[in-house]
Parts: C-alpha cells; structure tokens; sequence
C-alpha cells in the first residue's frame, strides 16, 4: 500500500530530531551568513531531515548514496556549520540518527573539468540525471512531495551559489 | 486493494511523476543558462 508523508509525519520526525544544542548551531551560523533567525531555523530544520534522510539511506542499505549538488549549497552549509561544533553533531547523531553520517566533499581529482568528446558528455549527462533522478524520487517518498519541491525549487532560487557568497559576511 | 485507494495512489504517483519532471526540467534549463552567462563573447 503506498504511504504518502504528510505534514504531520514531517512535524513528527522535526520533533523527534529537535536537540537543545540548535540555538548554538543557530548563533553560528548567523554569525558566519547575513540571514535572519527565521531563515537560520529553517535552513537548520532541512538540514537535520536531509542527515536523518541520509542515515536512513545507509541504514536501508540503498545501492546509492545521497549527494549534495547545486540545489542543496545551503543545506551543504548548514552542514559544515552544523559539524564545527564537533560536540553537538556527535551528539545529534548518536542519539537522534543512531549512526554518524560523515561529510565526504569530492576530490578535486574526482571533479569533471571536460570532455573529450560530445559522446562522452552526453553519457555524464544522462547519468547524472538517471542519479538525481532517483535521489528525488527517494526525498518524495521517504519526505513528500513539500520537501522535494523547496530542496530543488525554492532554495535553489532563495539561496543561489551567488546569493549565498552575498550573505558570508 | 479497493478502487478508491488505486485511484488515489494513481493521482499521487502522477503528481510525483509532474514534479520529479518538472525538477529534472528545469535543472536542464538553468544549467543552459549559466553556461550561457559565463561564455565570453568575442
């Protein structure tokens, strides 16, 4: 039977993850970006559904990992804010995740600079889609269809990689 | 499974299936527009 996510089930899970340590978190991060509490909160609030989702990922034992691209840039620093505090997001992981979820960034040697031929651009293309692709049907059915749409619509036009250089301070 | 239940979970499966598209869309057409942005003109 198909279940779908609903706000509550949402609701449900931000309150199972809520940790007394995100004020800390919080105060960091508006420290280091020009956003308001408002929007510190609610980059916090994605960023802990996007841990508990990729801990899910590796507990499910998925043929697939979750990657961070261009959309997700202000979760991706949500994170690295988040794991600075070496302490808290131990912490959050032990108790909340029950599995430590490591940030692994590319390797520059992994980093696609070219193509040798158009052929060959156009196969890196298609699996990348084929790979997104199947990361966002996992975020629709694990979070909804709400999620799925501000990762990859909202905050990718809120929080750009030009607006978010703005917002460093 | 009944038919109200088939009919719904067919309603959602299209609804998921018009957002992952419109996603994958529309990543096509900014990812076309940045490159667009940085070419150098001659």
């Amino acid at each position: 039977m198909f279940q779908s996510i609903s706000a509550k089930s949402n609701e449900n899970l931000l309150k199972a993850l809520d940790s007394n340590e995100d004020h800390i978190i919080l105060e960091g991060f508006m420290e280091r970006y020009s956003v308001n509490r408002e929007d510190a909160e609610e980059i916090l609030k994605e960023t802990k559904k996007w841990l508990w989702l990729a801990s899910e990922n590796i507990k499910e034992k998925k043929g697939f990992r979750l990657f961070i691209d261009g959309s997700l840039l202000i979760i991706d620093e949500m994170w690295h804010n988040f794991i600075l505090h070496t302490r808290a997001y131990q912490k959050f992981c032990n108790e909340k995740l029950n599995l430590f979820v490591h940030h692994e960034p590319t390797p520059a040697s992994e980093k696609i600079i070219g193509f040798d031929s158009e052929e060959e651009k156009q196969k890196f293309q298609k699996h990348q889609e084929e790979k997104l692709s199947q990361q966002l049907s996992y975020i629709y059915d694990k979070l909804g269809a709400e999620t799925v749409s501000k990762w990859y619509e909202e905050f990718p036009e809120k929080f750009s990689e030009k607006k978010i250089q703005a917002l460093k301070r | 499974m009944n038919t109200t239940t088939q009919k719904n979970n067919s309603k959602v499966n299209t609804e998921k299936e018009q957002l992952l598209k419109r996603i994958l869309e529309n990543k096509k057409v900014n990812a076309h527009q940045l490159c667009e942005a940085n070419c150098v003109s001659n």
